[in-house]
């Protein structure tokens, strides 16, 4: 199967899944399940983009790993650089996974979806898929990272906490955004529209997975996890309230 | 909405304003002030001959004696004898002791404070540093002495601040654009939501001209703040957290222009730039009160630097302050009203030409 046929086709029998989405008696969780599986299939599918995200942050890290070999800084890398470039990678990654959570069906699929569910179902669906991503993408990348320059990280339950909200935070920010772009007709707009509106929040993430690197954490490090956590929270209820605008035509 | 932009009082009004505020702002002088203290050392056990040169006084025209104190901690010490040599220029001449309430004075910095009743108190602060004793030194006795008692400049002016200086005059000009940039922003996602609930492409004009404005006054808000921490902070960009904000702010609206330069139908423009419009406001404003907890800033009012209108928003300056503001919002909605007649002109001759 060709990568273009393999864009446009389902088999028949998720087709059938999808129109069952019409029907009354599934519940809500049982279709936003449904769609979040859908969303998994179409990308395991499609090898290609999977595989290219992958080989993304494998050759990112790679490039980073040789050139801080070449400066002769590999080994030992102070904690705080390791922070950085930990992050910039991560920001990148998103950017790179969630641009394509709306380009890679096309307008008519939607219209379709549009007849059968409500869109806040959709948008609920793309934001937890593209959740369990980038969180697949930040393990795998601590672990390259861990393999190639070293774990400086102490307090690994905190760091998997904020790596899971920045994560959160990283895919809500940027899947409205690539609807907006997708909607504008240029994938690229993503990049461009959610730089901005991401650098303080890079920033909080980066000082709070600082704390991690020591066994003792500041006095006020639950003031900053939970604003983290109502940052995620007004990110997902501005998604669900614009994203039907943004649906219609 | 319109009605309001058709009417003409409001422009007359925040012209004679903004008039007003260009002229006393810049031509009103400032307030008293003590410019240089000279020789900057002293030494304990001595009689010093201090030479102080005043900014904006006017010692001639003082009518009861004028008084010079050192000042350190709580202690101060009287000025056996001032000199007034011209309106800009004081000789004092002051015995310094050996200790200060029972503290040692040596190598210790002194803030110095002159008084009288026509250019009122005025100080600057670690005007001299008191060193140790290396020539014959004068058996001087400590004498308990009064604080001065505040008197007020019977000049009009604006204060007199230490580094400031001349420079304060800028907050007629930088605080108020940055009021105006909030508002019109303001204005902007106001309109965007009107957009999304009444689909009329009349707010998208009126949310897409203000995002204009808004941003064009944020441009002079961080050249006319850049200027200011140039000449007080001693660099163009320090690292502020409300400089890094600003930069943020410029950043999300000039993409949110990119945006809607890169559609060409107007009603999907319109859409999509009103989503991103409500998205980025929310977001800037949830940033704008997390921001301050990563770093301290330099600005009053954070970081335990005092808020301006502690002590620096005195009577002359709210005088100006206050019709600055609203002169400057005045400018800028008269700008926004203006890029919304031009955009309904063109729309209807685009219409016409259709």
């Amino acid at each position: 199967m060709s990568n273009i046929e393999a864009f446009t086709s389902f088999k028949r029998k998720d087709a059938f899944k999808i129109y069952n989405l019409k029907s009354t008696h599934l519940s809500l969780i049982n279709k936003t399940y449904t769609l979040i599986k859908k969303e998994a299939l179409m990308e395991l599918r499609n090898k290609y983009a999977l595989a290219g995200l992958l080989l993304y942050v494998f050759s990112t890290i790679f490039v980073l790993y040789l050139a801080l070999s070449n400066q002769g800084a590999a080994k030992n890398i102070e904690v705080k650089y390791w922070n950085v470039l930990f992050w910039i990678v991560i920001l990148f990654a998103s950017i790179n996974t969630i641009t394509k959570s709306f380009v890679h069906e096309n307008s008519n699929r939607y219209l379709y979806y549009y007849s059968l569910i409500s869109p806040v179902l959709i948008i609920t669906s793309k934001l937890i898929y593209n959740v369990l991503l980038m969180l697949v993408i930040s393990i795998l990348s601590v672990t390259l990272f861990a393999v190639v320059l070293g774990t400086p990280i102490k307090n690994f339950p905190l760091f998997f906490v904020v790596m899971l909200l920045g994560s959160i935070a990283f895919s809500f920010l940027f899947t409205l955004l690539s609807s907006i772009a997708s909607k504008a007709g240029n994938a690229s707009l993503t990049a461009i529209l959610g730089l901005p509106l991401m650098v303080i929040l890079i920033m909080y993430l980066m000082r709070l997975s600082r704390e991690c690197f020591f066994l003792e954490h500041s006095e006020n490090l639950w003031i900053n996890l939970s604003i983290l956590c109502l940052f995620n929270f007004v990110l997902f209820v501005l998604s669900l309230i614009l994203f039907p605008y943004l649906w219609r035509d | 909405m319109n009605k309001i932009f058709a009417q003409y009082w409001w422009k007359i009004l925040g012209m004679v304003l903004l008039c007003c505020v260009f002229l006393g702002g810049l031509l009103l002088p400032l307030s008293p002030g003590i410019l240089t203290v000279n020789p900057d050392t002293a030494q304990v056990g001595q009689q010093e001959l201090l030479n102080i040169e005043g900014y904006n006084t006017e010692f001639l025209k003082a009518t009861d004696d004028i008084k010079v104190w050192l000042k350190w901690k709580d202690h101060y010490i009287l000025a056996d004898d001032v000199k007034v040599l011209d309106n800009q220029h004081l000789q004092a001449t002051v015995l310094l002791p050996y200790t200060l309430g029972e503290e040692d004075l040596s190598n210790q910095t002194m803030d110095i404070v002159v008084s009288d009743d026509c250019n009122g108190t005025i100080s600057q602060r670690n005007a001299l540093v008191i060193g140790v004793n290396n020539r014959e030194p004068l058996d001087i006795k400590e004498k308990a002495c009064n604080p001065p008692i505040i008197q007020k400049s019977t000049l009009f002016g604006f204060p007199y601040r230490e580094i400031l200086n001349e420079s304060i005059r800028n907050l007629f000009f930088h605080v108020p654009m940055w009021f105006c940039m909030v508002s019109l922003l303001m204005f902007s996602f106001i309109a965007a939501i009107m957009y999304l609930m009444k689909g009329d492409i009349k707010y998208d004009i009126y949310s897409s001209a203000a995002a204009q404005a808004g941003l064009l006054f944020g441009t002079l808000g961080i050249l006319t703040g850049m200027l200011w921490a140039n000449y007080t902070w001693g660099a163009p960009w320090p690292n502020d957290p409300k400089l890094n904000g600003a930069a943020i702010a410029m950043m999300i609206y000039i993409a949110y222009a990119i945006l809607r330069g890169s559609v060409n139908d107007p009603i999907r423009k319109a859409k999509i730039s009103a989503v991103y419009n409500i998205f980025a406001y929310v977001i800037y404003i949830a940033f704008i009160f997390v921001y301050p907890r990563l770093t301290d800033s330099l600005h009053p009012g954070n970081g335990g630097n005092p808020a301006f209108s502690n002590y620096d928003l005195d009577s002359s300056m709210r005088l100006f302050f206050y019709p600055a503001v609203i002169a400057w919002t005045i400018l800028g909605f008269w700008l926004v009203s203006l890029k919304i007649r031009y955009k309904f002109a063109l729309q209807n001759f685009e219409e016409s030409e259709n």
